[in-house]
């Protein structure tokens, strides 16, 4: 009889078959699912189509537009925030970082629903700015994961190498764009992160304050499955899969070569 | 002395704007009008209207229980999963780590949908229990990057010291590995809370149409008739909870520091 | 430590106490009924509490009074799980893949038609259901015999689909043709279905408006019957080829411009705050608007079909195969009495399939003016159902007429309306098209914005590359200087 002695490592065991069974399997479907047809026989048509079908490829567009629109305004807001919040000159307690970070705490779905009302008070609906709407929609849910990481980058950013840069003759501008931006690079790569593809993946935020009129792929991945198009659905998720991992290997090989943060 | 005052004067604004909507609902939820904007008296109505609502709550009971569930089993499954990645070989513990990524990277409707293809697949029914194991998959990955750095920080040799003394290994691991890693058990178990009562989408593609959460009931609401008066007093009562814990989080904060500033 | 474990475990245990309360059913049985959103009378108002009657009584609901009868005639309980859906393949895709267990369901015709032929469902036992079989219009039944669906279905609302619109901002001319949507006089003020069937019928509409004009003509000038007339409509509006559907998807294309938006269920709201002035609509979703709207503030909405011709439509209730028919029966028996039939069409504002001689009142009582100068002649419907000599001509008056027509429309408005069937193989090329239809538009200057903004990173990119290496390049020359 083989008495296997208990290590610690066994207890992996167990969780990797949870991972095996409900994270790994269930994409291997999603697979299965894009490129098989009805018949279970395997095709490629769903790819095709969809890289010839101009609604589709509308679609991606808007959803990258929308996503990088999103995380270009959420920077643009957010960074300044990040910046005054990590900086002991402009701000001495936590209190205004925890009120910053307190919405995300609040129910998304409520927020959304929030602005919605908001945004329709002040006459923007998606009646007759849907666009408009949804993207205002996003920086409000989107701020916070971006204020987030760009903080905790700033924290640990190295005040005396500013001043030093200060000292040798550089005018703020100079400093902010050699010598802040790469040494908060790895903040904003996280932000980017947290934001880009999350955009193009939701739907709720587009369908509520939209009005259905803006069709991210988040969106149409939902159609497709309540239509019970399981094969369409499936290959627009593998589309996201595969901009997600494009935004990893970009972002990726920034890391790499502003990791330091240095002037040269 | 200027600058100071544009930085407070920006961080205020943003804050302002990001508030914006929950406070329009947290005004418009004093007095009992349909549409936000007519300000009818100051009445308690919308919160009679909340509290009588059976279906708002019931689905309030249903996010705690599930969260709480959710939170548990997510905990403790992690725990499992960060000690056994621990102490695995190289080539596991990178494997298990793959895996265990991929739902914090992944689109979370990805997730959701592979989730739900998966149950059909096997023909199960969905249920609470289809529920719990998606909101288990959504938030194990993130209780075990809470615990893993604490492992790392951990003094190793404690555990072989209690095996010598004659310590069995489920005695050692309870005793004396666990009560050091409980901080990130800790924490792990909150954001396991966290993202569990924030959740819409894989609560959507992985429940029986017979559970209703917050998430579900507001998107419903927000989608099809816009904000009922009930719900801009949900919104009141959450926000007033997360901003009490926020005070009390803050006073704790500054009695300790005012402790340990004692001692010195 | 030992206290973080016992709070941990405190926690876990209420909340598996409170998961396995949730699970535990008290009741001696379960009926899973699965139903359109707002379609039944639960006593509860638009926030979603309790209302009260005229006499300030609380109402109660269709389905706890169903638990109360079957407590009280068979002694034994029984818990209505009640869920509700918002279009038909929302409800199909819930049965298919969530498995999820429905011992009731309530299908629209074309689905219905799905559901036979995929062998889904359970037979009816009419035996079971006296009530259907009393009060049940012979006219609603005939139609169901003869498509097959009397085997497997048992009809709870109908109604036609039309446009609910502003009498005040709208024309009634300009209402009486599908064509009025793409007008630009009303661009950002009509609203269209977010569910693709019932939209396919206004493309359709739109597209073969020739041929449907022409047997417009046709009938009123006697050549052909009400049969012939709808059932040449009927061939009309399911025409699936894909020269059809390719024609369709361009003149919803063309429309979606035109539109302030999708909608299912929150058009027939918009309606009366303003935000829209013609709402595509389900005829039973205009009733419970019109009346609402004059309640309110006394806004004047009316319902039109147009004249080149519609649809008309049956939800019914089936049960899919596993179902407990012995309780499934009971409740639609139960739905099926007039009284409790009555009461759900005076809440929700559609149109019962069933008849008799209390519903008869009630319509006149809704209705009827005495020595009013129009006259509305429901015999077809009522025929069979109601006690001999009952008249069965509502006399209204000019106020109350279109309301009437919309709950029951003349032989001459259902002749030109056509009767929607499966679509079959051409499903899946439906649905593309659909998906294709609400796709972003996108306007050309985008297409040129994010090539410059492509364009533009690249060359970032590029020059980034280029300049660290003249750098480096620069660097090595100094070293090698020295």
């Amino acid at each position: 009889m083989l008495k296997l002695k208990f290590r610690r490592k066994h207890l992996a065991i167990i969780y990797a078959v949870f991972l095996i069974a409900f994270v790994v399997a269930p994409l291997l479907l999603i697979f299965y699912y894009a490129f098989t047809n009805d018949a279970g026989q395997i095709t490629f048509h769903r790819m095709v189509n969809f890289f010839t079908d101009s609604s589709s490829l509308n679609d991606l567009l808007v959803s990258i537009l929308i996503g990088a629109a999103n995380t270009v305004l959420c920077l643009l807001i957010g960074y300044p925030v990040a910046y005054l919040l990590a900086n002991p000159k402009y701000n001495k307690s936590k209190m205004m970082l925890l009120l910053y970070v307190m919405p995300m705490w609040i129910n998304f779905v409520l927020r959304t629903g929030a602005t919605k009302d908001l945004l329709y008070w002040i006459g923007i609906s998606g009646n007759n700015r849907p666009y408009t709407a949804t993207l205002i929609g996003m920086v409000y849910n989107y701020l916070p994961f971006v204020i987030l990481p760009l903080y905790a980058t700033m924290q640990k950013m190295d005040q005396s190498q500013v001043e030093a840069a200060r000292d040798l003759g550089a005018n703020p501008f100079q400093t902010f764009i050699k010598l802040i931006i790469p040494m908060t690079m790895p903040g904003i790569v996280s932000a980017i992160l947290m934001v880009f593809v999350p955009t193009m993946s939701s739907f709720v935020i587009s369908n509520a304050l939209g009005g259905a009129k803006v069709n991210l792929i988040g969106n149409n991945i939902n159609t497709s499955f309540n239509y019970s198009r399981w094969g369409d659905g499936s290959f627009m998720a593998i589309i996201m899969l595969l901009l997600i991992g494009l935004t990893f290997l970009l972002t990726k090989n920034v890391n790499k070569e502003e990791g330091r943060g240095s002037l040269w | 002395m200027v600058k100071k005052i544009l930085a407070k004067s920006y961080l205020w604004l943003i804050l302002l704007l990001l508030y914006a909507p929950i406070l329009l609902l947290v005004i418009f939820s004093f007095t009992d009008t349909t549409v936000i904007g007519t300000w009818n008296g100051f009445s308690f109505k919308p919160y009679q209207n909340l509290f009588g609502n059976k279906d708002i709550m019931t689905a309030l009971k249903n996010t705690v229980v599930l969260a709480l569930t959710a939170g548990v089993v997510s905990t403790i499954l992690g725990t499992v999963g960060a000690i056994g990645i621990f102490y695995s070989s190289r080539r596991a513990k990178n494997a298990i780590n793959a895996m265990s990524q991929i739902p914090v990277v992944n689109a979370e409707i990805v997730t959701a949908l592979s989730l739900r293809i998966l149950f059909a697949f096997f023909n199960i029914e969905l249920s609470f229990l289809t529920l719990l194991i998606g909101h288990v998959v959504l938030t194990v990955p993130f209780v075990v990057l809470s615990i893993l750095p604490k492992l790392q920080q951990m003094d190793n040799n404690i555990y072989e010291a209690a095996l010598d003394l004659g310590a069995t290994p489920s005695r050692a691991l309870w005793s004396v590995l666990i009560p050091q890693i409980t901080p990130g058990i800790l924490a792990g178990f909150i954001l396991a809370l966290t993202l569990s009562l924030d959740d819409y989408i894989v609560t959507a593609y992985t429940r029986s149409d017979s559970f209703v959460t917050i998430s579900t009931i507001v998107e419903g609401a927000v989608r099809i008739r816009g904000l009922t008066n009930a719900y801009r007093a949900l919104t009141t009562l959450i926000f007033l909870a997360v901003l009490g814990i926020l005070i009390v989080m803050n006073i704790m904060a500054s009695k300790k520091k005012a402790k340990l500033e004692r001692k010195f | 430590m030992k206290k973080v474990i016992a709070l941990l475990l405190v926690v876990f245990g209420f909340s598996i106490f409170g998961s396995v309360k949730l699970q535990v059913q008290a009741a001696d049985y379960v009926l899973r009924v699965y139903n359109w959103q707002d379609y039944i009378d639960e006593g509860k108002d638009e926030n979603g509490n309790p209302r009260k009657d005229e006499f300030g009584n609380p109402v109660s609901s269709v389905i706890d009074d169903f638990e109360e009868y079957y407590y009280q005639k068979t002694g034994k309980t029984v818990e209505v799980i009640y869920t509700t859906y918002e279009t038909n393949e929302v409800m199909l895709n819930s049965l298919k893949t969530g498995n999820i267990k429905y011992d009731l369901v309530c299908p629209s015709d074309y689905v219905i038609q799905k559901m036979v032929r995929e062998d889904m469902l359970e037979e009816i036992d009419m035996s079971l259901l006296p009530n259907y079989q009393q009060y049940a219009s012979p006219y609603l039944i005939d139609i169901f015999e003869k498509y097959g669906w009397d085997k497997y279905a048992v009809n709870y609302m109908w109604g036609t689909l039309g446009f609910l619109y502003n009498a005040e901002e709208v024309d009634d001319e300009d209402v009486t043709s599908w064509t009025v949507l793409w007008d630009e006089n009303y661009k950002n003020r009509v609203t269209i279905k977010d569910s693709v069937r019932d939209t396919y019928i206004i493309g359709v509409c739109y597209v073969y408006k020739d041929e449907l004009d022409e047997l417009a003509v046709r009938y009123h000038a006697n050549l052909i019957n009400e049969s012939e007339y709808s059932e040449a409509v009927t061939e009309i509006i399911n025409r699936r080829d894909d020269e059809t559907l390719a024609k369709v998807e361009e003149a919803l294309k063309a429309l979606k411009k035109n539109i302030a938006g999708f909608e299912v269920d929150s058009g027939k709201n918009d309606i009366r705050t303003g935000k829209i002035d013609i709402n595509f609509a389900w005829s039973g979703d205009a009733i419970y608007s019109i009346q609402t709207a004059w309640e309110e503030s006394e806004l004047e909405l009316k319902y039109q079909i147009p004249y080149e011709g519609s649809n008309i439509w049956f939800d019914a209730w089936v049960m899919p195969k596993g179902a407990n028919k012995e309780l499934a029966h009971e409740f639609l028996n139960y739905l099926c009495d007039p009284e409790v039939a009555a009461r759900n069409m005076e809440f929700i504002g559609y149109t019962s399939a069933i008849a008799g001689d209390a519903m008869l009142d009630l319509v006149n009582d809704w209705y009827g003016v005495e020595d009013g100068d129009l006259a509305v002649d429901l015999s077809y419907f009522f025929a069979g159902t109601v006690s001999e000599g009952k008249s069965m001509i509502i006399e209204t008056d000019s106020d109350n007429y279109n309301l009437l027509l919309a709950q029951y429309p003349t032989k001459n408005i259902i002749a030109r309306c056509g009767i929607m069937e499966d679509f079959g193989d051409q499903n899946e090329k439906l649905l593309a098209m659909w998906q294709r239809v609400k796709a972003n538009i996108v306007p050309v200057w985008i297409y040129f914005v994010a090539g410059g903004i492509a364009v533009g990173i690249v060359s970032v990119i590029v020059i980034n590359r280029q300049s660290k290496q003249m750098r480096i390049k620069r660097q090595k020359a100094k070293v090698g200087k020295k």
